[in-house]
């Protein structure tokens, strides 16, 4: 089983790392989708700066080409000249930037819309304003000299820049207007673009982001309704202090969130004078929410379980590889193990062995063997013991060993067991003597009667008076209260009529009425002694003990269906007393006692209808001493009792040691 | 009376030659009380070429680089609005050297001040109106008690403290763009005057004798020739030319 427990705990091991992956895998997927929105942000932002960058370049030329325009450089120039910006520069400036200049189309959904710059600012050559449309388009005269855009367009350069002007971001570009015919600095033209919500919902709508500008402390616009621009205000405090440059790059990701949604978001700072400022752009994207390994699997589709996307051939291939490697070990391991230690106990059973071959066998089943043969060696000498206590009893059975030894050569254990383990060759002889222990069941089987008892004696009746000596542990040879084997119970008669023909009353042929003596307990019982007339017809006897420990009842039970045996076995339990002590010697104290269970045993066969001719007072006598004295010896009793009872229809006796 | 002439001569050529025809009738002798018996010094500051001076500095920039148009070169740095001539080597009268009883204004153009650069006598008080449209919060890095905070709304006005000590700059900016920037410095006496965009400069009622003639630029002394001019009582001085280099180095005044 080495190999299996070993093939368990890898396969458990397995299970468990694939578990774990299982709930653990969630985790990195979301960390990947988490690095993912944050190169997605950070690739938004590039895109964004980059837009911006294309944006500003654009209104750049587009502000180079106002100050082209025929007739503007003059009205700049003569407003440059004069002390104050005239209202007929204003007007004349007003009407070109109003109907000379085209500045083409826009896209604005799906169409094609005429183009008009949220603000144009005409400046003459000190930078005053001498038109603008727009924003405040009725305000001229006004300085807008400082800017530093406006001094670089009047210095002759083309820039962009950022302006924070009453509290909207402008995008603005200015170009120098020169005059046509001899170069001369005329002023500038400033083209601006708002920086709105719709500005801000068009440029995050290219990049499917989430877009919003800040500046001077607040969002001036945004691409959508989340609520976390204090955050980010705080937040953009930070990245104010680093220096200047790559922000998209150089700023990591963080989370923010809003109600129940949190949002990834990047920071960068815008150019410019309002980027000096603080003015900054984020953009961000709300998170994907932690699914966990439940969410995991609701998330999974048909789709993920595709042949094209699962590996479903690898998997069926480990696990056929893990079922068959794992019944492979089984069977190499347990089954074939098994089915060998069943074979042989097959064999053992049917006495073809006399034992389990042990190294045969590994493992657990090479101590089941072992135990097994330890079990028999011991039934073993416990039946010798028996035998030896037999015949004691009875006297060696030479008759039945020579019978026993021509029937079973094999050994002269499985003689000794023959009673337990060998089915009888003959049929039972009509009464036995049996031990039966109750604790401990021995041989198994269908029960005494049907193979184990009286049928070893293999001889048969023409073997010789066969004892028929078993070993009963069946239960249901066990006696219970309810047993009909229990003693002193009335014994109804049966009717004259149902008496067996043939059988006449034994009273004819008992001796001389004696007085009635209490049927149990018998008292004790003087030493043994040996008895002159056991060379009579003796009933043989059948020892039904149970012996379930020291100091409990022992039974003995006293049949008398065969005349034949039973004068033999009287024969042999004689001269088994003389070889223990010598003949029998009468013991006139017991005898009342024993007259009276004489009496009563008699009594109870004629109830069961059994007959009682050959049964003689002095016989049951020597026969019932010889049984007190050998369980005296046997089990170191001081006195042995008598019961007579009832067993299988038939009178009983039987023998209780008394400590 | 200089920065009247400077704002002038930014303003109108012909204005500024009458400012400064008036400023040298109003010179006065150094040894009598200077009002009355001052000099005149007049003279030019002299650029070096333009292609030596360099572009204008690049002092921010937008989404992309500023490019020169193609009509015409751009213009090359012109230091003169942030320069003062300034006369040192003797010691003017007492009067000449108190600060003025009344504040000296500087105002707010648009989103410029009318100068770069102001000059003051020591422990003067400027006073500070706002000309423009919008409501500025001025504040001077390192001074932060020169200038009260709040915002200046348009037309109205803010007086500094004192402005103290000499020879140091003070700079005024803006806290809601970065653009609207002046400076003010102080010295110890009137003898300074503000260039014109032409380079001539005129200091009127100098005390009469030998003075040198020295250039101030933003944030200190330039490095630049030292040129002396004798002043004589009611009497315009010879013009006195101060060349300057390119690149016009400075060292702190103290």
């Amino acid at each position: 089983m080495f190999w299996s427990k070993i093939w368990f705990f890898l396969v458990a091991v397995v299970a468990g790392v694939t578990l774990t992956l299982a709930l653990v895998m969630p985790r990195p997927a979301e960390r990947a989708t988490l690095v993912s929105e944050t190169n997605r942000l950070s690739r938004a932002c590039v895109i964004t700066e980059i837009l911006l960058r294309d944006f500003a370049q654009s209104r750049i030329q587009l502000a180079e080409q106002t100050a082209r325009v025929t007739g503007l450089d003059t009205v700049l120039l003569e407003s440059t000249r004069g002390d104050i910006v005239s209202g007929s520069s204003y007007s004349t400036a007003k009407k070109i930037l109003t109907d000379e200049v085209n500045f083409g189309t826009a896209r604005k959904g799906e169409e094609e819309v005429a183009y008009r710059p949220d603000l144009i600012l005409a400046l003459d050559g000190r930078g005053r304003v001498v038109a603008r449309s727009g924003r405040d388009e009725t305000l001229y005269g006004d300085s807008l000299a400082g800017y530093f855009l406006v001094d670089d367009a009047l210095d002759g350069y083309l820039r962009d820049d950022l302006w924070m002007v009453g509290g909207q971001l402008y995008l603005v570009a200015g170009a120098p207007v020169v005059t046509a015919h001899e170069p001369e600095w005329a002023g500038a033209m400033v083209i601006g673009e708002a920086v709105d919500k719709e500005f801000a919902t068009a440029l995050a709508s290219q990049l499917h982001v989430n877009l919003t500008f800040y500046a001077g402390g607040q969002a001036v616009a945004v691409s959508d309704a989340a609520q976390i621009h204090e955050e980010m205000l705080a937040r953009a405090q930070t990245m104010l202090k680093r220096p200047r440059g790559g922000d998209c790059k150089a700023t990591e990701a963080f989370s923010l969130t809003s109600g129940d949604e949190a949002y990834s978001v990047l920071l960068a700072r815008l150019p410019g004078e309002a980027g000096a400022t603080g003015a900054f752009y984020s953009v961000y994207v709300p998170q994907e929410k932690a699914i966990g390994f439940s969410g995991t699997i609701k998330a999974v589709t048909k789709n993920d379980l595709s042949f094209s996307h699962f590996p479903w051939l690898r998997v069926a291939v480990v696990f056929l590889l893990m079922i068959g490697v794992g019944i492979a070990l089984m069977i190499f391991e347990a089954d074939q193990p098994l089915r060998r230690l069943s074979a042989d106990l097959v064999l053992l059973a049917k006495g073809e062995s006399e034992r389990l071959a042990e190294d045969k066998h590994r493992g657990k089943f090479g101590s089941i063997a072992r135990s097994v043969n330890i079990a028999l060696d011991k039934l073993h000498r416990e039946t010798r013991a028996a035998r030896r206590d037999l015949d004691q009893l009875l006297g060696p059975l030479p008759d039945q060993e020579a019978a026993g030894s021509g029937a079973h050569p094999t050994s002269a254990a499985v003689t000794d067991l023959g009673a337990a383990f060998t089915p009888p060759p003959a049929p039972p002889p009509p009464s036995e003597f049996r031990f039966t222990d109750g604790g401990m069941r021995l041989g198994g089987g269908p029960g005494p009667a049907a193979g184990m008892g009286p049928g070893h004696a293999s001889a048969g009746p023409t073997a010789g008076p066969a004892p028929g000596f078993a070993f009963d542990a069946s239960g249901a040879q066990r006696v219970s209260p309810t047993d009909s084997r229990l003693p002193s119970k009335p014994v109804g008669l049966p009717d004259s009529g149902r008496r067996p023909s043939g059988q006449s009353p034994i009273s004819a042929r008992a001796p001389t009425p004696r007085p009635p003596v209490p049927r149990t307990p018998l008292g004790a019982t003087p030493p043994p002694a040996t008895d002159p007339g056991v060379g009579g017809s003796v009933q043989q006897e059948d020892f039904l003990a149970s012996a379930t420990g020291p100091g409990r009842t022992q039974q003995i039970s006293i049949e008398d269906d065969d005349e034949e045996d039973t004068v033999v076995a009287g024969q042999r339990a004689a001269a088994n007393l003389a070889r223990a002590g010598g003949a029998p010697s009468a013991e006139p104290d017991d005898g009342p006692q024993y007259r009276a269970i004489f009496d009563e045993f008699v009594a109870l066969k004629r109830r069961c209808g059994e007959s009682t001719d050959n049964l003689t007072f002095d016989r049951f006598l020597t026969k019932l001493r010889a049984n007190r004295d050998a369980l005296i010896a046997k089990h170191r009793c001081r006195a042995v009792k008598f019961q007579v009872y009832v067993k299988d229809g038939k009178a009983a006796l039987k023998a209780s040691p008394v400590r | 009376m200089s920065a009247t002439v400077s704002r002038a001569v930014r303003r109108g050529p012909a204005l500024a030659a009458a400012l400064a025809v008036a400023a040298v009738l109003a010179a006065a002798p150094a040894d009598a009380p200077a009002v009355e018996n001052g000099g005149i010094v007049v003279g030019t500051v002299v650029l070096a070429p333009a292609e030596r001076r360099g572009p204008v500095p690049v002092r921010n920039q937008g989404f992309v680089r500023r490019v020169p148009n193609a009509l015409k070169s751009p213009r090359a740095l012109d230091p003169l609005p942030q320069i003062v001539v300034v006369l040192d080597g003797a010691t003017p009268p007492e009067e000449d050297r108190r600060p003025p009883t009344q504040p000296v204004r500087y105002s707010i153009l648009g989103e410029s001040f009318e100068f770069p650069l102001l000059p003051v006598v020591v422990g003067s008080v400027v006073e500070i109106r706002n000309a423009g449209r919008g409501a500025p919060r001025l504040y001077s890095p390192g001074a932060a008690d020169l200038v009260p905070p709040d915002p200046i709304g348009p037309r109205g006005e803010r007086k500094t403290r004192k402005i103290e000590p000499a020879l140091q700059t003070f700079e005024l900016r803006d806290r809601e763009s970065i653009h609207l920037s002046g400076r003010i410095v102080a010295f110890p006496h009137r003898y300074t005057a503000l260039v014109a965009a032409d380079g001539k400069f005129t200091i009127k009622d100098v005390a009469p004798g030998m003075w040198k003639v020295r250039i101030w630029y933003r944030d200190g002394w330039a490095e630049a020739p030292e040129e002396v001019v004798e002043v004589v009582a009611k009497k315009e001085s010879k013009p006195v030319k101060v060349t300057l280099p390119a690149k016009l180095v400075t060292r702190p005044a103290r």
